[in-house]
């Protein structure tokens, strides 16, 4: 089966080369060189890596990476908060160069709970979702409850996505689920839930069940496709 | 040292291990209150500055789009009011030379008539000069002067020449004016439900002489599509005067493909040649009313108007692919969704 040993090596040399980008941006970001870790992603970008791939392969593992090194008493928080500054700004740059399909296959809102200061999952979410052809708007993590109901509203969204990285953040997401049922029904609006507050829970609360949990982008461009093939 | 509090929240701390008595103690401190806030101050800001710099992002593409549009929109209305001025322009001027020509062409018609019947009564004079000859020399002789002098034998070949000429001219003015009357009045036309496939299929029958004489096959592949409200002598006028132009564009024994097939909401009609192709300088001017790359005389320039007026009358669209030397794709899709299905509902 040569045809196959062609294709696992392609596979290979690509994991090989992601993981050597990803290890180099986070070099970059650990060292606080912004500029340099902007440009590597950017050279990446312009050599035909993907950006929801960059997404994928680089940000979101390189950011796992920093949770271990962080565990392991090897960096501070402060390297934390730095390593994250440094890769919104990246996204933010890189997200100019997002393609935006003109026909988006729903509406979605993507926020964070109120008073949660990690953000930056759910602006990954947000980013990934556009670039597979959802509308999104990206509340951030500091919008109360009315304002996501609001923003709701004023875009006509049909999916509702709300982070929360912190577990002791889970009773506001249980408040904001049931203020958005109360105001839209069990019908036209899905509300999917992700974060790492998830990955602690041993099982969804009661007052959660029926709404998808996903815990990375991988996860959620799957349970995202599925929903909107029911709209 | 990093922990995790009680409540879940991670803190570094800093620490030092002090020699006590035999063992030793691991002493620590939080960071400073202060500066903690800072830190997380500091993350707020980054984390609101990422969510306005995002928006700022889907604004500026908002607005590029908003900007395309309007672009988009009033070119439309420039070439509809372009082309609305142009109507009411070539319809005064149609009836206008229509009313003289009708004249000028039953004139001619009656002319020629009338010169059948002379040189009728011409030869029968003819026949009949050998005996005016013998029995009036004199009146026989101005007769055969006069006749050598009009050059009778002449005229008698060439006026029934130059009527025909001038019959085939009129008849030429007429079907420009008719053109003109078409492209001045589509919009008038009465819509009804109507097969695509017979559309086409019959508009190819017309042109049968056309292709036989350029050797083009026309091939047709239609899809099983539900009939159209739609104006069909326009429409059917709009496909023959794209055909027409695929198979003038065409050499000798190539192919013109019809597709129909349904896109995304739209029926779309699809005519395809392997011709010459429009030099990419000509393609935004395919639409202006006389334009045209043909020889003087053989074209109007108001075909592919024509086009334009019909699609727009039914809210279409029309879409142009071609390469020069590659040949021409010229895709017409008209709605079926909304607009039709009102029609249809007034139409039951």
């Amino acid at each position: 089966m040569i045809i196959s040993a062609h294709k696992e090596g392609i596979i290979n040399a690509r994991e090989d080369s992601a993981s050597a980008l990803q290890q180099k941006y986070l070099r970059e970001i650990l060292a606080g060189k912004q500029k340099p870790a902007l440009e590597l992603i950017m050279d990446a970008y312009r050599s035909g890596y993907p950006i929801p791939d960059i997404y994928m392969d680089v940000f979101q593992e390189t950011l796992y990476e920093i949770g271990r090194l962080w565990e392991s008493n090897q960096i501070t928080v402060a390297d934390e908060h730095m390593g994250t500054a440094i890769t919104q700004y990246v996204m933010s740059n890189l997200y100019q160069h997002l393609e935006i399909n003109d026909e988006t296959v729903g509406k979605a809102v993507v926020t964070g709970i109120q008073g949660e200061l990690h953000q930056i999952g759910a602006n990954m979410v947000s980013d990934v979702l556009e670039a597979d052809g959802w509308n999104v708007v990206f509340l951030g993590t500091d919008v109360p409850p009315e304002g996501v109901i609001q923003s709701i509203r004023q875009q006509g969204a049909n999916l509702l996505c709300i982070s929360s990285t912190m577990l002791f953040n889970i009773p506001e997401v249980i408040k904001l689920v049931e203020m958005v049922k109360y105001e839209f029904g069990d019908g036209a609006l899905r509300v999917m839930l992700g974060g790492g507050a998830f990955k602690m829970l041993p099982q969804l609360p009661k007052e959660l069940s029926g709404c998808p949990v996903v815990l990375n982008l991988r996860e959620t461009l799957d349970m995202t496709r599925v929903i909107s093939k029911k709209f | 040292m990093n922990i995790v509090t009680g409540d879940q929240i991670p803190h570094t701390l800093r620490c030092r291990i002090v020699p006590a008595d035999d063992k030793f103690l691991l002493v620590a401190e939080p960071p400073q209150l202060e500066n903690q806030s800072l830190q997380e101050e500091l993350l707020q800001l980054n984390n609101q500055f990422a969510v306005l710099s995002r928006e700022n992002v889907r604004k500026g593409r908002e607005l590029a789009r908003t900007l395309a549009d309007l672009k988009k929109t009033q070119s439309m209305l420039v070439h509809q009011e372009k082309m609305a001025s142009l109507g009411l322009m070539t319809a005064g001027i149609a009836h206008e030379i229509n009313n003289p020509l009708a004249f000028v062409m039953n004139n001619e018609q009656v002319l020629r008539r009338d010169f059948d019947d002379l040189l009728v009564f011409i030869t029968i004079l003819r026949d009949a000069l050998p005996e005016i000859a013998s029995l009036a020399p004199h009146i026989h002789a101005r007769i055969i002067a006069k006749a050598q002098k009009v050059g009778l034998e002449y005229l008698a070949e060439s006026v029934p020449h130059k009527l025909t000429a001038n019959i085939e001219g009129l008849e030429r003015v007429k079907e420009i004016i008719l053109d003109l009357r078409n492209f001045s009045r589509l919009d008038e036309a009465e819509r009804k439900l109507c097969s695509l496939a017979e559309g086409i299929e019959s508009t190819s029958r017309f042109l049968g002489p056309l292709k036989k004489e350029h050797g083009v096959t026309i091939e047709t592949e239609f899809a099983d599509l539900p009939p159209l409200v739609c104006s069909p002598g326009p429409l059917n006028q709009a496909i023959s005067n794209v055909l027409v132009n695929a198979i003038q564009a065409s050499r000798p024994g190539q192919i013109v493909r019809v597709v129909t097939r349904e896109e995304g909401g739209w029926y779309c009609i699809e005519v395809t040649d392997q011709g010459v192709g429009i030099q990419s300088e000509h393609l935004s001017k395919v639409f202006d009313p006389f334009f045209t790359t043909k020889p003087v005389g053989s074209g109007t320039g108001l075909g592919m108007s024509i086009v334009h007026q019909v699609v727009e009358a039914h809210k279409g669209k029309i879409e142009i692919d071609s390469s020069p030397g590659m040949g021409t794709t010229v895709r017409i899709l008209l709605p079926h969704e909304q607009q039709c299905a009102k029609k249809v509902e007034d139409l039951i």
